[in-house]
């Protein structure tokens, strides 16, 4: 038989008292884990502990992106949770007035997508997390997802003059992200703006983004990046056809 | 005479479409736990040419030559690749695709 001891001595609770017995939880101490973030303004740490609690369950929860950078320029909060997201949205919503993009992922999907995908890379190389977590990246380029990946850069020009700056920097970043993942480079925001910047001139990413840049000076020298880098790709492409037509095991 | 304007508009219309069907396209031929996400972005593109068909007057039809030109830039991205060694691209499937599209957005 269990037994619960009450001290003799005690204010209330006379002999003969009917009494509950319930389990006090001790609340949970939450340490987030920071990658590559180095400083987080006080209001937005709070944000990010109340959706680490509100999520207290899942086996990890990691914010990234804009809402990361220094200032309150952010689109909205991206999260990549590992388990379930439901209400984690309108938690957010309702109690801060902010959108959240949710990726919802299981651990292997997440390795898998950090190294064969150049944005999921730049994604996971800065974020703050719920529990520690290590990054084995190792990248694995598969040349025809790659093609595929960059399609969407092909747009920049078409819809150039009806994309907002932002949009177009998205498409632009998307590009550069692919041409260092292809080259075994770090991806990460700040390596690809570099890129850019270096690419382009000084400065240029607060033009294009202002959408202040003509199409006729854009449109020569991205011409020229985007095709030497297609070109790339399809050289890479053709090299991996070849290797799974002499050895067919390897295209599984 | 075709205006400025709808002539504008036609080119982000068939730039999009043509892009929507290249992702599709493209999807198809790789790996499948990853094609979601561009089946996504082919929506995308999709979405911005519709968009800009509705700023058409209804009275303008998607005529055969509209068809006849994006099947014509989508089997030429097409061509492109397989020329440089790209197995598996499929370009029977690109009329399918094209009406398909081409009858959502009339």
């Amino acid at each position: 038989m269990d037994q619960i001891y009450l001290s003799k001595n005690r204010k209330s609770l006379k002999v003969g008292s009917y009494v509950t017995i319930q389990e006090i939880k001790s609340p949970s101490i939450i340490n987030p884990y920071y990658h590559n973030v180095s400083y987080i303004e006080p209001i937005k740490y709070n944000i990010i502990k109340s959706i680490f609690e509100f999520l207290e369950a899942e086996e990890n929860v990691l914010v990234t992106g804009s809402f990361l950078e220094e200032g309150f320029s952010f689109e909205d909060l991206d999260l990549i949770v590992f388990g379930n997201v439901s209400g984690i949205q309108e938690f957010v919503k309702s109690n801060y007035g902010i959108d959240v993009h949710i990726i919802e992922i299981n651990s292997n999907e997440f390795n898998k997508g950090i190294n064969t995908d150049p944005l999921f890379q730049m994604i996971a190389s800065k974020f703050i997390a719920k529990n520690r977590i290590i990054l084995n990246i190792n990248n694995q380029i598969n040349y025809k997802l790659m093609d595929l990946a960059l399609v969407k850069s092909e747009l920049i020009l078409t819809n150039y003059e009806i994309s907002s700056g932002p949009e177009k920097y998205k498409l632009l970043r998307n590009a550069f992200a692919i041409k260092r993942f292809i080259e075994n480079k770090q991806v990460s925001k700040e390596f690809i703006d570099k890129d850019i910047e270096n690419y382009f001139y000084n400065g240029f990413i607060n033009d294009f983004q202002k959408n202040i840049i003509p199409l006729k000076d854009f449109q020569k020298k991205y011409k020229r990046f985007y095709e030497a880098l297609f070109s790339q790709i399809l050289d890479g492409i053709k090299k991996q056809e070849e290797i799974i037509k002499d050895n067919p095991r390897k295209s599984k | 005479m075709v205006s400025r304007n709808k002539k504008r508009l036609l080119k982000i219309i068939l730039g999009n479409l043509s892009n929507a069907i290249l992702h599709e396209i493209l999807a198809e031929s790789t790996i499948a736990e990853l094609r979601e996400h561009y089946f996504k972005e082919a929506i995308n593109s999709f979405e911005v040419a519709i968009k800009y068909r509705q700023k058409l007057s209804y009275k303008f039809s998607i005529s055969n030559d509209l068809k006849s030109k994006l099947i014509r830039i989508v089997k030429s991205k097409l061509r492109q690749r397989i020329k440089n060694g790209y197995n598996n691209l499929n370009l029977n499937k690109v009329e399918i695709y094209v009406e398909s599209l081409l009858k959502k957005i009339k």
